[in-house]
């Protein structure tokens, strides 16, 4: 092996992955672009090493969220059937799809997180819907609270809207999948618009939903001999201590100047995402 | 906050633990792998060592796909213990759905579009019920010595070994 190859993939996934932390998002939308543009790293490879760093993501920095109450697990389960059905999906298309239809599909899912991060998220107001927009979160008593330190007391919300949200989250699963990401991208306005989640919680239960959601891929690949240890090992390694950085280096996301940066460098992946989906990226790199 | 939900709070706990522990394990796996890979390729011929190396790091990641397996695991037993039949339910559904996942990507190991003959000897060797394909698969395996499962390891081994 490489050693100085092995450096450089175990420092992108770090930097990556506490970078997407701060952001609360695994590091995966990042890693890929990186590790295909610069790296020279087979697309399919790069996918299956970016799976197994969203579940180090996920499982590393679930235990905080879980321990101040804000993951709701019945929530996380019942949405977890329709992400891992949406995985499974994926595994079928991921052979079958050409490779510049990946490429273009990442710098679109790309532009739509620039689009998001432009976009102030705030919690969802009002409780004003009918009765039956909460049916189902009622039948499976998902309704439940948070502690909000600043006040003192349990903060309760309501589940609304859980077909709707079934939905984007079987998307959201076929997304994780084919790309390799955790794609918060879509699962944002399934908690936001359709369940109407407070960010705290929404933000929780999706750390903890995706390392299922990619356990249901990376599984699929890792026995179909996708997943590269050479490459995958490092990125594993680097996003796991990156995980945990992000989670320390509380920097806000309101904070006006990350985020520019962010969707600078957004924007850039996305345009030579989209050289490459064309053929005419700066390398091609046979590793 | 704690008084009134005793029983989800003690999940919560059992979860994160399970998440930190688990975590802890395969990153020390891959680790280690990763650093007898590193150690060994600096003393002998450096694709060799990948080839006996890279086990415990493949091991540690495949440690890392099952953890959160293993977290619906922990839930699914939760849930029954305290006869909670609809969620245990939705925990088994999850559950298949991945072990689902698994089984597809084992078969899709078989049938994998390599240029190579090993494909279609795998193939051959699925088809069991007549006799004249039996014949037919032991005229193949006679004229292919290697195993199949051996030759595709080695594609897997050195795939991403050129940088």
């Amino acid at each position: 092996m490489n050693s100085g190859f092995a450096i450089w993939l175990f420092a992108v996934s770090l930097g990556a992955s506490a970078l997407g932390g701060m952001l609360g998002m695994a590091g995966g939308i990042f890693i890929v672009p990186i590790l295909v543009i610069f790296g020279h790293v087979d697309i399919h490879a790069a996918i299956g090493a970016s799976l197994v760093s969203v579940i180090a993501c996920s499982c590393g920095g679930a235990a905080p969220f879980l321990r101040s109450h804000l993951t709701n697990i019945r929530l996380a389960i019942t949405l977890e059937t329709a992400t891992t059905l949406g995985a499974l999906s994926g595994v079928f298309l991921f052979g079958v799809i050409p490779v510049s239809y990946l490429f273009s599909l990442f710098a679109a899912i790309l532009l739509v997180s620039v689009q998001q991060m432009m976009a102030r998220r705030g919690d969802p107001l009002g409780s004003s819907t009918a009765a039956d927009t909460r049916r189902w979160g009622a039948a499976l008593c998902l309704d439940s609270g948070y502690p909000e330190p600043a006040l003192g007391t349990d903060i309760a919300y309501r589940v609304q809207r859980l077909p709707m949200g079934m939905m984007l989250m079987f998307g959201a699963g076929l997304i994780s999948a084919l790309l390799g990401i955790g794609s918060g991208v879509l699962k944002i306005p399934a908690m936001d618009t359709a369940l109407r989640l407070p960010i705290k919680v929404s933000s929780a239960t999706s750390n903890f939903m995706i390392g299922v959601t990619a356990a249901a891929s990376a599984g699929a690949y890792f026995m179909r001999g996708d997943i590269v240890t050479a490459v995958a090992g490092p990125v594993a390694l680097g996003s796991v201590v990156g995980a945990l950085l992000g989670a320390r280096i509380l920097i806000r996301a309101s904070n006006a100047s990350i985020r520019l940066l962010f969707v600078v460098v957004l924007v850039a992946l996305a345009a030579e995402m989209l050289l490459q989906a064309f053929g005419i990226g700066f390398s091609k790199g046979p590793l | 906050m704690n008084h009134g939900t005793p029983r989800p709070a003690q999940l919560e706990w059992l979860l994160a633990g399970t998440l930190h522990f688990g975590t802890w394990l395969a990153s020390a796996a891959i680790g280690l792998g990763l650093a007898l890979a590193l150690l060994d390729s600096r003393f002998s011929a450096p694709k060799l060592a990948i080839l006996r190396d890279m086990r415990i790091a493949t091991i540690g990641i495949a440690l890392l796909i099952l953890l959160p397996v293993v977290r619906v695991v922990v839930m699914l037993i939760v849930y029954l213990r305290h006869r909670d039949y609809r969620f245990s339910a939705i925990a088994l559904l999850v559950l298949t759905i991945i072990l689902l996942g698994f089984t597809v990507g084992l078969a899709g190991s078989r049938h994998r579009n390599t240029p190579t003959s090993p494909t279609q000897v795998g193939r051959s060797l699925q088809v069991p019920d007549d006799s004249r394909e039996s014949a037919h698969k032991a005229h193949i395996c006679k004229d292919q010595p290697s195993s199949p499962i051996y030759v595709s390891n080695c594609i897997y081994e050195t795939y991403d070994l050129g940088g």
